[in-house]
């Protein structure tokens, strides 16, 4: 009997085991959105969630371990959390939870719960006028099961952008100056024709001046320069396909360049994106001169993962010069982007071919121009940057992108820069910081190093000062010298002061006159005034071997 | 061709041929595939996920239209979501970023790049924030970054505007350039009468006698 009553007794107390062992706290997921100082971290969990001040969490990164703190200030929807224990290196993400008092939970929070709302009598009247449709809604669906997107076509027209004046003068010794005054505007109006395109134009005029002071040297010009001024329409999550047309720099591939014709994009299911353009390319010029370079293009993008971070891109462009065949030009592209500090790299090669007998170039393919950089960043802001540029004279009879050169020039001239740099912790008050280069040419070979020290808070809190030692063996004679420069971060902008001493010695004079010490100093203020005007000033001093020359200017921009 | 004493090139129209490659390659390479994988085509809802939004709506929007926000709208957006906005980033419309374009942190993991056209035609590199910062576009330590060249701005040089070397500046477009006196100074050489330049075959290695120091003509030293 005892036996059997045991036996009851035991069985009962399992049964009522669970309910006397309920956790006596809610277990709230969070994640970290933001690091402060002092050992302090921003969650997203809040009055809303019944957190309060002493409330604790645990944090569970994923590379494991849990690390406990304490609620120490709780806001609407976020909250506080000193860390309570040393060697847990927060960032934002980092999931964990916050333990709530199940007996608040059970309890409401009636003080910080939504207020209950009086009947509003104009609330039949909203929903009448509530434009939107629900599609994709079926009945036995929760009303707000999935939000439905308005619909580019559907919003309001809108003005965006920009308009800024920019202003230069310099004058050397008195007698020679040159002047320079600029007004553009950049904007978009979207959906301009209710069918959810936009158009975009960006242009400007400017006003220049030179005066050499011989009296026959004096030019003055005055030109227009619109750099778009199109039309373009899809490839967004909508629709995959995009069109543009007009004047336009070409989207797929900004290689290829500014065109004066239609773009159309696409975008596979996978991530891949591809496109044609056909149109006349403009003179890469201030005049952009139009119409007597026909291209065709194409380009194909690979991306290897669904946020773009690893992409193999391939542009093709066929141009003909006044009807005739000209520029074959291939160019390729390499980027690799880690998900958080590590090794990117990003490669970028113009490959162009050439047929025929009259050119002046004995290869069939070349590669014209070159820019791979690869670095390493680390999670303290410190990093390492190695670049190598090529650069070459495509031939090509297209006016205006360089300079008019001899034919020995485009036949041999060529650019190979080779450099590494590093910039250490962004933390440190004291930052150290190089730039090591070596160059070769058709000529010549030579090498060029920045050797610094960045300081911070020296004089004042968010001030900077930055001492950098330079050399350099360049193309016709040898540089050294040393640049202060010292600024300060405002409330509403920053400015900066800049000295700057070169000493240089030219290689083919063989006396003492070899020698040309230069002083340069410079003042520059940018600051804002409310929400929609940024005012940029500059000014300078350059002094060498008895000339002096001086500089104004500013640029104003108003953001609409 | 920007060439001085050079015949037209003529070449076969392989271009074409190629373009015709890709085509085919561009059809092959763009079957079908998850449409969901990039989270960009599919009919996600409002750009800015709300899940985790307070429900009443009107906190934030005005009545009938999700597209406008209240005038007092304001958004802690270093607190809300880890990414501290700076210079024009913090007054930019929330649109221009948060659009249809798709998710913005996958933008944003390409850098500047990832938002902003290259108007300098990829031939300047992707480390945008070495001549510009978050405040502006104009453009900043030209000179300092010159003075890493082959050819350092020194004297006139250091005072003159960018496009008398680099014609296409004015629309980003500095490459390729070419250190050589006479890539600038043709025009100078021509018209030099004393001494005569060109009669004498003086016309190159003009370094030997000229330094950058100045204007005037004839500043031998």
């Amino acid at each position: 009997m005892s036996g059997h009553v045991v036996i009851l007794a035991v069985a009962a107390l399992c049964g009522l085991a669970p309910a006397q062992q309920q956790d006596p706290f809610v277990h709230v997921p969070l994640r970290i959105v933001s690091v402060g100082a002092n050992d302090g971290v921003v969650v997203d969990r809040g009055r809303r969630d019944l957190v309060e001040v002493g409330d604790l969490v645990l944090f569970t990164p994923r590379q494991g371990g849990t690390y406990r703190g304490s609620v120490i200030q709780v806001d609407r929807r976020t909250a506080v959390v000193r860390l309570a224990e040393p060697g847990f290196g927060p960032v934002a993400g980092i999931a964990g939870e916050v333990l709530v008092p199940r007996a608040r939970r059970d309890a409401g929070n009636p003080a910080d719960g939504p207020a209950a709302a009086p009947a509003d009598p104009g609330a039949g009247e909203v929903a009448q006028r509530w434009r939107n449709r629900d599609d994709g809604w079926r009945p036995g669906m929760p009303l707000l099961d999935r939000e439905r997107a308005v619909r580019p076509e559907e919003r309001p027209r809108r003005v965006t952008g920009r308009a800024w004046l920019a202003g230069d003068l310099v004058s050397v010794s008195g007698d020679r100056s040159n002047s320079y005054l600029r007004i553009g505007t950049a904007f978009d109006v979207e959906n301009v024709a209710s069918r959810g395109g936009a158009l975009h134009f960006d242009g400007e005029v400017n006003h220049r001046t030179e005066n050499d002071g011989s009296g026959f040297g004096e030019s003055e010009g005055l030109d227009a320069i619109i750099r778009r001024l199109s039309y373009s329409s899809g490839g967004d999550r909508f629709d995959r396909d995009g069109v543009e047309v007009g004047r336009f720099l070409q989207r797929g591939m900004p290689e290829l360049g500014i065109l004066d014709g239609a773009e159309w994009t696409g975008r596979a299911d996978g991530g891949d994106r591809y496109g044609v353009a056909v149109g006349f390319l403009p003179e890469p010029d201030d005049d952009h001169e139009s119409g007597q370079d026909l291209q065709l293009g194409a380009h194909y993008l690979w991306s290897l993962d669904p946020a773009e971070r690893v992409v193999v891109g391939l542009g093709l462009q066929k141009t003909f010069h006044d009807g005739s065949s000209d520029r074959d030009l291939v160019v390729a592209k390499v980027r690799y982007l880690p998900e958080g500090p590590g090794w990117d790299l990003f490669a970028t090669g113009w490959l162009d071919f050439y047929f025929g007998e009259d050119n002046a170039k004995d290869a069939f393919a070349e590669l014209t121009q070159a820019y791979v950089t690869t670095g390493r960043s680390w999670s303290d802001g410190s990093r390492i940057d190695f670049a190598w540029r090529r650069q070459r004279f495509p031939e090509h009879d297209r006016q205006g992108e360089y300079l008019p050169v001899l034919r020995t020039q485009l036949a041999d001239d060529r650019y190979d820069r080779l450099s590494f740099a590093y910039g250490s912790s962004t933390e440190w008050h004291a930052r150290p910081h190089c730039e090591l280069a070596v160059w070769s040419d058709e000529g010549d070979e030579g090498v060029a190093a920045d050797l610094g020290l960045e300081l911070r808070d020296v004089f004042t809190s968010g001030d900077r000062l930055d001492l950098v030692a330079f050399g350099n063996s360049g193309e016709i004679a040898w540089y050294a010298g040393g640049r202060v420069t010292y600024g300060v971060a405002t409330r509403t902008g920053r400015w900066d002061v800049l000295y700057e001493y070169t000493f240089s010695r030219y290689d083919a004079f063989a006396d003492d006159r070899d020698d040309l010490a230069q002083h340069r100093l410079r003042l520059s203020d940018s600051f804002r005034i409310g929400t929609a005007w940024d005012v940029s000033l500059h000014g300078g001093l350059v002094h060498w071997d008895g000339d002096t020359a001086w500089d104004v200017g500013t640029y104003i921009q108003w953001t609409f | 061709m920007t060439t001085i004493d050079t015949k037209p090139a003529r070449r076969a129209s392989l271009g074409l041929i190629l373009l015709g490659l890709w085509a085919v390659a561009a059809c092959a390479a763009s079957g079908p595939g998850d449409p969901a994988r990039h989270r960009w085509w599919a009919g996600l809802g409002p750009v800015i996920p709300h899940d985790d939004f307070p429900g009443d709506c009107t906190l934030c929007h005005v009545g009938d239209s999700w597209n406008e926000l209240r005038d007092d709208f304001s958004f802690d957006h270093a607190a809300e979501t880890g990414v501290t906005l700076r210079g024009a980033h913090a007054r930019a419309r929330c649109l221009r970023c948060h659009n249809d374009r798709g998710p913005v942190a996958d933008f944003m993991a390409q850098g500047c790049g990832g938002c902003h056209g290259d108007i300098h035609q990829g031939e300047l590199g992707p480390r945008c924030e070495e001549c510009h910062t978050e405040d502006t576009w104009q453009p900043f330590g030209q000179l300092e970054r010159h003075a890493r060249t082959r050819l350092p701005l020194i004297g006139a040089h250091a005072v003159v505007a960018c496009y008398r070397c680099h014609p296409g500046a004015l629309v980003g477009n500095f490459l390729p350039a070419d250190p050589n006196c006479l890539t600038c100074h043709r025009e100078e050489l021509a018209a030099t009468t004393n001494p005569p330049h060109l009669p004498l075959g003086w016309v190159d290695r003009c370094d030997r006698c000229h330094l950058p120091t100045s204007w005037r003509q004839g500043s031998v030293r």
